[in-house]
């Protein structure tokens, strides 16, 4: 049974000292998380220009879901001014991940230093 | 000559008369069939029954006129006694009231022309606390005789009951004077009272001083526009008399008191049989929402029983589930059934609003009904009580809003509902008909008949006839959308390609297991006509039913239109990529190859999986899939198929595949099955054993030695 995603927001810094907006995603991810996934990004100030999707406390993402990733991620692309980074992900997602060409608009990280690191 | 006389039942002494008769005819009736069921065969005629018929015991209704005075009694400094029980207290300044019935006029809860109306319209309006009667009288009865009291069997609230200044019993716990009493439903009591010391009985006649000592609290002043104080006459006689009084008192309030635990259980079983119908159809929730409504009913009605017939509930216990909780949440709970009923929609804060009445409704119905009395500081009741009033009234039009917008969206359909919309209504207002004097009930055949009992009853039977209505109509939908499915299946099945297939150079296997009927999975496999080439096309509509399988339906007809001018791979996923684009939720994941008759092998991907080439995954860059972005770009890979060569497509149905501990099939058990060679189906059926999740297909090419043509 599917359980209901949770996006919570916080404030990281990078490695050379930039705010990172972090989105934490919980719960399966499917095309029930529409709202909350989208609505938590457009709340999203024009000031985070560096943005993390955590997705360490997700426990399935369909393809359904994929594809409302892919939809915030070509947002962010179609802006030009945020750079968006992924981490988070079990192996198994980052596979998926990157055969649906999610790394093309999103650098995905093992892990959030790691992540913070590289923006 | 008159022969035959109408029996006037207004007057309450002969309809009283007329129903002890007809109790009497009851009692006879059943006493000679119990007799004819155990009478011998042959009966003789009893010569020596007594002849003798003894008259006289009988008992008197005191309807007064009665000493009346509000407030409670003086004690007596010395002995703490109450003063106005004492039967030597100069009463002559009381008012007077007077206990005899008026022709006409009768109880409005239950029909009793015996009811009198209490002080609050006889003089002391609003007034609740303690109020006392007294009445001095003599009665003379025969030898061995004792004097008994019937008490009234409707008092508001509570009573205690002195005969010559001693306290004989009531009804109520009268503790202490600081609290108020603790009170129930009054019942039928019967007193005997204490032998006077003097001159034998039978001699002449007693003199008697009854004082009642009433108490009644905010719940008999606000339940009833006639409350205090005694409501029936008490009634004084020979305790033999008194005692079949007290008998016929008791199975007239049994028989009063029957009709709450009958609809009661009748409730429960609909409501039993309304939750059942979810069996049937999950997808509507009203069955649901009906059947908590009716339980809560019959819940109230026993309630009701248990308050009037036992003595585990106190009267403010009572009306405070029943103004606080019952009622509140049998209004609002209605209107919801109705607003699930239509499947309503708009307006959408609706819902929340009527839940908003019920919390403000009983938050002001429990201060406003004063149940807290006895605390301080005493909250300002009345404005509460009016608040109440409006929020409860306000009910109705909100009732009459979500019918009206019912029968807007559903037309003739939604008139149906109005059998039962009109008598729960009249049901659940049956109090503010009391208060506006309008008839409640009726009496055909001397039995009385409430409106809101036949209401009741009558929208039982009305949500019956719904109900089954309701489910038939669903059923008769459901068959319809089966046969819709089933033909959908019918139809993927037409255009799914064989599960094996032999072409010159290529062996073919598949396997297809759709999650559900219909499956958002599919592959097409189109042999060229000409120059020996093969195109296979797989893809993975997002979701998965009937929903997904119209799109693969999309895609099939635009895979095979497109290959009859064109089976470039990278052609083909653009055409694809058009034929979703502007289309709400239409995203899927989608791999074209094509093989030539040299082996010659171009693969172009969009997001799908990448296939496996001799138990190795192929290398292949990643892209989006189908229907996300116009321009996408998708990544090809040109690789060669020897003979022999297996080259296995899947779909993520496949690693996707989880256990009910919630670990996936994974690209790890895909590999292993592959290393080892297992065919498409050993594959398909290892995951879906693992546990199914999405639809789950795979396609095997195998290339084989294409026969040579010997030379003739």
């Amino acid at each position: 049974m599917q359980t209901t995603t949770k996006v919570t927001r916080r404030t990281a810094t990078s490695a050379i000292g930039d705010p990172v907006s972090v989105l934490a995603f919980s719960g399966d991810v499917s095309s029930t998380s529409k709202d909350a996934i989208l609505t938590a990004y457009h709340a999203l100030d024009d000031a985070s220009s560096k943005v993390l999707l955590d997705f360490t406390a997700v426990d399935y993402i369909n393809s359904s879901g994929i594809a409302i990733i892919i939809q915030m991620l070509l947002e962010a692309s179609k802006s030009g001014s945020r750079t968006i980074g992924i981490f988070g992900l079990s192996a198994h997602f980052q596979k998926v991940f990157t055969m649906v060409g999610i790394n093309k608009y999103a650098a995905i990280h093992s892990d959030e230093a790691a992540a913070l690191a590289a923006l | 000559m008159r022969i035959l006389r109408a029996v006037n039942l207004e007057d309450p002494d002969v309809s009283r008369c007329y129903r002890c008769t007809l109790l009497m005819i009851l009692y006879v009736l059943m006493a000679c069939g119990a007799q004819v069921l155990s009478a011998p065969a042959e009966t003789k005629p009893d010569h020596n029954a007594a002849s003798q018929i003894v008259l006289g015991d009988s008992y008197v209704p005191l309807y007064g006129p009665w000493k009346f005075h509000t407030g409670d009694s003086p004690l007596d400094p010395s002995t703490h006694a109450l003063l106005w029980a004492n039967p030597d207290f100069d009463d002559s300044a009381w008012e007077s009231v007077d206990l005899k019935p008026q022709p006409g006029w009768t109880d409005p809860y239950n029909g009793d022309p015996r009811y009198i109306s209490g002080w609050t319209s006889k003089g002391h309006p609003g007034y609740m606390g303690y109020a006392w009667y007294r009445l001095r009288v003599s009665a003379m009865v025969k030898d061995g005789g004792q004097l008994a009291l019937a008490c009234p069997i409707y008092v508001d609230d509570g009573y205690q009951v002195f005969a010559n200044g001693e306290l004989t019993g009531g009804s109520g716990k009268f503790d202490t004077r600081t609290e108020p009493p603790i009170v129930f439903s009054t019942r039928p009591v019967m007193l005997l009272l204490p032998k006077p010391s003097g001159p034998p009985i039978g001699q002449s006649p007693i003199a008697q001083v009854i004082a009642f000592r009433v108490w009644m609290g905010p719940m008999g002043l606000t339940h009833s526009p006639y409350a205090g104080g005694l409501h029936y006459a008490p009634a004084l006689g020979e305790a033999g008399a008194i005692s079949v009084l007290n008998r016929l008192d008791w199975l007239e309030l049994a028989l009063q008191s029957a009709y709450a635990p009958f609809e009661g259980v009748l409730l429960f079983l609909l409501a039993m049989v309304a939750a059942s119908l979810v069996l049937l159809d999950r997808s509507d929730s009203v069955y649901l929402w009906i059947a908590a409504v009716l339980l809560f009913t019959s819940l109230s009605d026993a309630a009701l029983t248990v308050f009037t017939l036992g003595r585990v509930l106190t009267l403010r216990t009572y009306f405070m589930f029943f103004d606080v909780f019952s009622n509140p949440l049998e209004l609002c709970g209605w209107i919801m059934v109705w607003w699930h009923w239509f499947h309503l929609r708009r307006p959408a804060w609706l819902p929340k609003a009527i839940t908003g009445m019920m919390l403000l409704y009983m938050v002001t119905k429990a201060i406003g009904g004063d149940f807290f009395y006895g605390a301080a500081p005493r909250p300002p009741i009345a404005a509460f009580n009016v608040t109440s009033v409006v929020v409860r009234l306000l009910f109705l039009p909100v009732l009459i809003s979500v019918i009206g917008f019912g029968i807007r969206k559903q037309g003739g359909e939604g008139w149906l509902v109005l059998p039962a919309v009109i008598p729960l209504t009249i049901s659940q207002f049956a109090s503010e008909f009391i208060a506006l004097n309008l008839p409640v009930k009726w009496a055909p055949f001397g039995i009385t008949i409430f409106v809101g009992q036949v209401a009741n009853l009558v929208s039982a039977a009305a949500i019956s006839v719904l109900l089954l209505r309701r489910l038939l109509l669903s059923v008769h939908r459901q068959r319809l959308l089966a046969m819709d499915v089933r033909h959908a299946q019918e139809v993927q099945q037409v255009i799914l390609p064989e599960a094996r297939t032999t072409l010159p150079g290529l062996l073919i296997e598949s396997e297809y297991r759709p999650a559900q009927q219909v499956g958002g999975d599919f592959f097409q496999i189109i042999p060229h006509e000409t120059d020996g080439s093969l195109l296979i096309v797989v893809g993975d509509v997002n979701g998965k039913g009937l929903t997904a399988g119209m799109l693969v339906a999309l895609l099939v007809g635009a895979v095979r239109s497109t290959a009859q001018f064109d089976d470039d791979p990278m052609v083909m996923l653009h055409m694809l990529n058009q034929r979703l684009i502007g289309r709400s939720n239409a995203v899927a994941t989608c791999m074209a190859l094509r093989i030539t008759a040299e082996g010659q092998a171009t693969l172009a991907n969009a997001g799908h999986l990448p296939p496996y080439l001799n138990g190795e995954p192929l290398a292949i860059a990643g892209a989006l899939p189908l229907g996300i972005i116009d321009d996408a770009e998708f990544s090809v890979k040109c690789f060669e198929l020897n003979d022999g060569d297996r080259l296995v497509l899947i779909s993520d149905g496949i690693v996707e595949a989880t256990n009910s501990e919630g670990q996936l099939f994974s690209f790890e058990r895909v590999l292993e099955l592959l290393r080892t060679a297992k065919s498409a189906a050993e594959v398909v059926s290892a995951a879906q054993s693992f546990g199914q999740e999405d639809d789950i297909s795979m396609i095997s090419v195998t290339r084989t030695p294409r026969s040579v043509p010997t030379p003739s």
